[in-house]
């Protein structure tokens, strides 16, 4: 997947990869995110990194997952880019779009035909019905299918 | 209220775009309303599973083989059971054509693809163009290049006998 370099306008590879444990405290004492990650702990927790890149390797963005295996589906808990790649002034773009997709992604390899359900605030709702293509169902969201596909072809 | 009172915080800095282009913040639900929309997020479920066309169930497999064939191209290893030939007979049995359908879908001679399958002969990258658009554009040329570039390496590494056998029809070879 690629994500954009705003400053350099010069895309660059990334990868998503499992949260290890001494991840945690590193997340915790870089101040980046808001979120208390650590509680998030016994569900599947995916970063964001510059692939290959050796040294001074920064989290970008962090996700949250759970599997409901006997409904075929995938639900996001928690998206956090870093704060450094938040708001307008962000370093890099796309952070948040590549996670999503790497969540639909996930439910494609279970089989369960990209379907990801999530549970925003409702004041954000709409955001990701416009941005993403995700489908309301009262105060749920969740995606599937073909418009499931499209966010894997936007942003993997 | 966990959630809202990061929501307060940050919606001194950002705008709402801003938050939700950059973190789901998850609705703070009290106990009995996440099991009711856990309930109904099941029946949803359910009922898109039920609705789910013989087109969806190819459209997702296409779309899982990708992922395979991706984490392989990426993995540094390489096996004899994970080659174009190999990838390419699960695309088949995913469509659930025969070699013939398939054959006459990417005017390529039945024969040449059942040897290409079957390993006994390298396909081209005319092919790779053509089974990208079969695909519908869910496997890239590039990725079904990658198959045979892989197979490739992991020939010239190994493969001493032709090495050699090649290398005695050179003449005047540089002296490095």
């Amino acid at each position: 997947m690629k994500l954009l370099n705003k400053d350099k306008n010069q895309e660059f590879e990334a990868e998503v990869i499992e949260v290890e444990a001494e991840d945690y405290k590193l997340i915790k004492n870089s101040k980046q995110f808001e979120f208390d990650w650590e509680k998030e702990k016994g569900n599947h927790v995916f970063k964001i990194i510059e692939k290959n890149k050796l040294e001074n390797q920064e989290i970008l963005g962090l996700l949250s997952l759970s599997n409901f295996s006997d409904e075929f589906r995938i639900h996001i808990n928690l998206i956090e880019n870093s704060s450094d790649n938040k708001g307008r002034d962000k370093k890099i773009d796309n952070v948040a779009g590549c996670l999503l997709a790497f969540a639909v992604r996930v439910s494609f390899e279970y089989g369960y035909q990209g379907f990801v359900s999530l549970v925003p605030k409702t004041e954000l709702l709409e955001f990701y019905v416009n941005k993403y293509g995700f489908s309301q169902f009262g105060r749920q969201l969740a995606i599937e299918k073909d418009d499931a596909i499209n966010l894997i072809q936007k942003y993997l | 209220m966990k959630y809202e009172k990061i929501y307060q915080k940050l919606k001194e800095k950002y705008t709402d775009q801003e938050i939700a282009g950059s973190m789901l913040i998850p609705a703070d639900l009290t106990e009995r309303e996440e099991k009711d929309l856990a309930n109904e997020m099941k029946e949803i479920r359910m009922q898109k599973l039920g609705e789910t066309t013989e087109q969806d169930r190819i459209l997702s497999d296409v779309m899982r083989l990708r992922f395979q064939i991706e984490s392989y191209v990426d993995e540094s290893g390489f096996s004899f059971e994970k080659t174009f030939g190999k990838f390419l007979e699960e695309y088949i049995r995913i469509l659930k054509k025969n070699r013939r359908e398939i054959a006459d879908d990417l005017s390529i001679h039945y024969t040449k693809l059942s040897r290409i399958i079957n390993d006994k002969e390298e396909p081209n990258v005319e092919l790779t163009y053509r089974l990208e658009k079969h695909s519908g554009n869910l496997i890239k040329a590039k990725l079904w290049w990658k198959l045979i570039i892989k197979k490739q390496e992991f020939i010239i590494a190994q493969d001493e006998e032709t090495r050699t056998k090649e290398q005695e029809k050179v003449k005047n070879s540089l002296r490095a």
